[in-house]
């Protein structure tokens, strides 16, 4: 593929294309397939969240993108490049608490950029714990911090590496409603301004209808893609939006499928021996 | 026994407030102080009296110095011009052999925990030598070495090597897998996630190996010394027996576990300033 024919391309980058995507894991040394078959298409810029019950892959297929795991069939393509490793084109911020417990707050979102070999990296690292709302905790180490804090600590460490796209698996799940709401809105206005490529994992219908553009509905055993659904809501979006008509049709739909595939993932239990 | 207890506590918590929590506080400190010394006391005395009755009952206390005389060996060992010799040369021998030991056994458990590869290349001989005692191998070391010195101190490094071994892979192995993940995508190079990453997170396990490494050092190095040495705390205990100083042979005893005790407690505390966050964790 030659750079030249296509600028566009390289003006924009961060597309990711999930190609018939499986990852299957031996648990108990039986193959355990997690994720399969599934293709999505996401373009520069956009904003997706993806939805489904417990256990339906949504961290899986976050990992794959990240190039954490390999996946069993199929293949994960990012700006025409297959991933087989980890890399920097992807900020990840993890569902549980992943900050570096030796360094502070700074240091741990100083990390992205002193490896970038920036200068001035704990500046961009005080800049961004200030807009997580860590402002005078840059010298506490993690452990010195509530598990909301932390959170907080890995998201500004992944938007400080500056990286095309973004991967966030539950980031707002430990956090108190008034803190997720502040740093929802926040998530918004850096992605309009950083024209990013988000993939937002959730199981919260009101954060995924909020905050993106489409929202993939997922099902379990295995996990596959169910339903895609578009937010034809107009941005910058504020929370009264959820007021709005619009916003609860969307909302009644997308919740019907969900309680659907929930109420499966009860019901088929699998077969142990 | 309900009404009982419930009673005294009143009383108590009536009378509390009559001290000030902190001088409270003290005196509870210093009661157990008094406790201890008292037993460290009521010890010493029934040796004293085991061995000037020349009790044999099971033990044979007939040839065991009693406390007197060894305070007064312990005197004579403090004032012999040959004593700072017996004491650096056992310093060193440690000092060398355990920082040896640190030395290889680090990076090489870093390696080994970090390498499916290498785990099977370099741990599988080694698994097959680390039921071997240390002791085992003087003999061989003798012949290996040209000098005793080096022998000892290939002794020594010898007992350290395996417990820092250890505690490095497993360190190593026990690391979040999430992190090096994280430290990946936030652009670190292999080097990078070695020495920000794998390092810092396998060194509280790294700091335990150097505690038990430190205490085998020191065990080997006395054995080694009564074996090979001419100098040395080992070499004086094993010496004071031969020409039948028995009270020094407890005085070497006790400067054996005395330097023991506190080189354990500056590896301690040298650990306890390179991990400066886990200070705040001991309490979750
Ligand atoms: N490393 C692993 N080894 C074995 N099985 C795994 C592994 N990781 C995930 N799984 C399995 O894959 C399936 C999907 O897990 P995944 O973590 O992707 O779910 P999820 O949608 O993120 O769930 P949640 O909302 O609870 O985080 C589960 O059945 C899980 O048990
Ligand atoms: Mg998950």
């Amino acid at each position: 593929m030659s750079a030249v024919a296509q600028p566009s391309v390289t003006l924009r980058q961060g597309r990711i294309s999930l190609r018939h995507l499986s990852v299957a894991f031996t648990a108990r040394r039986r193959p355990l397939v997690a994720v399969e078959n599934v293709s999505l298409e996401v373009e520069p810029g956009e904003f997706v969240a993806l939805l489904g019950p417990s256990g339906c892959g949504k961290t899986t297929v976050l990992n794959a993108v990240a190039g954490f795991v390999p996946p069993s069939a199929g293949e994960v393509v990012i700006d025409g490049e297959r991933v087989v490793a980890p890399s920097r084109r992807c900020g990840v911020v993890f569902q549980q608490n992943s900050a570096f417990p030796w360094m502070n707050a700074l240091d741990n979102v100083a990390f992205g950029p002193r490896m970038q070999g920036l200068v001035n990296a704990r500046e961009i690292a005080a800049r961004y714990l200030a807009q997580v709302g860590l402002k005078g905790f840059e010298e506490a180490y993690p452990a010195m911090l509530s598990g909301g804090m932390r959170q907080r600590v890995g998201i500004a460490r992944a938007l400080a590496s500056r990286a095309p796209i973004l991967l966030m698996d539950e980031p707002f799940g430990a956090l108190d409603a008034m803190t997720r709401g502040l740093l929802q809105e926040q998530l918004l206005e850096l992605w309009e301004r950083e024209q990013k490529t988000v993939l937002f994992v959730t199981h919260d219908v009101d954060e995924a209808i909020f905050l993106a553009g489409r929202v993939v509905v997922m099902g379990v055993r295995p996990g596959h893609i169910r339903e895609e659904f578009s937010v034809p809501l107009p941005r910058p979006r504020r929370h009264v939006l959820r007021h709005s008509p619009a916003y609860a049709r969307i909302h009644a739909a997308i919740s019907a499928v969900i309680r659907e595939e929930s109420l499966k993932s009860f019901e088929e239990e699998p077969h142990g021996h | 026994m309900n009404a009982g207890t419930l009673a005294l506590g009143e009383v108590e918590a009536s009378a509390a407030p009559e001290l000030p929590s902190r001088a409270r506080w003290g005196l509870g400190i210093l009661r157990r102080l008094a406790v201890r010394a008292l037993s460290v006391a009521v010890f010493v005395g029934l040796w004293q009296a085991a061995s000037a009755t020349r009790t044999h009952f099971i033990i044979n206390f007939a040839h065991v110095p009693a406390p007197t005389e060894v305070a007064q060996a312990a005197v004579e060992f403090l004032e012999s011009p040959k004593t700072p010799r017996h004491l650096l040369d056992s310093v060193r021998r440690v000092l060398v052999g355990f920082g040896l030991a640190a030395l290889t056994a680090i990076p090489l458990g870093l390696i080994i925990g970090r390498s499916r590869l290498m785990e099977d290349v370099l741990l599988t001989p080694l698994e097959i030598l680390r039921p071997i005692p240390g002791v085992a191998w003087i003999p061989l070391a003798i012949l290996m070495f040209p000098a005793a010195e080096q022998s000892m101190i290939f002794i020594c490094c010898l007992g350290a090597l395996f417990p820092i071994l250890l505690g490095t892979i497993h360190g190593v192995e026990a690391l979040d897998r999430r992190l090096v993940h994280a430290a990946q995508t936030l652009g670190a190079n292999t080097w990078a996630i070695f020495r920000e990453v794998v390092l810092p997170g396998a060194l509280p396990s790294i700091m335990t190996g150097l505690v038990i490494g430190m205490g085998t050092c020191w065990f080997l190095v006395v054995t080694a010394e009564m074996i090979s040495g001419r100098f040395g705390i080992g070499y004086f205990t094993w010496e004071s027996y031969t020409m039948q100083k028995y009270p020094d042979i407890i005085v070497g005893m006790l400067v054996i576990g005395l330097l023991g005790m506190l080189s354990s407690a500056v590896v301690r505390w040298l650990g306890s300033r390179l991990t400066p966050w886990l200070r705040h964790t001991s309490s979750r």
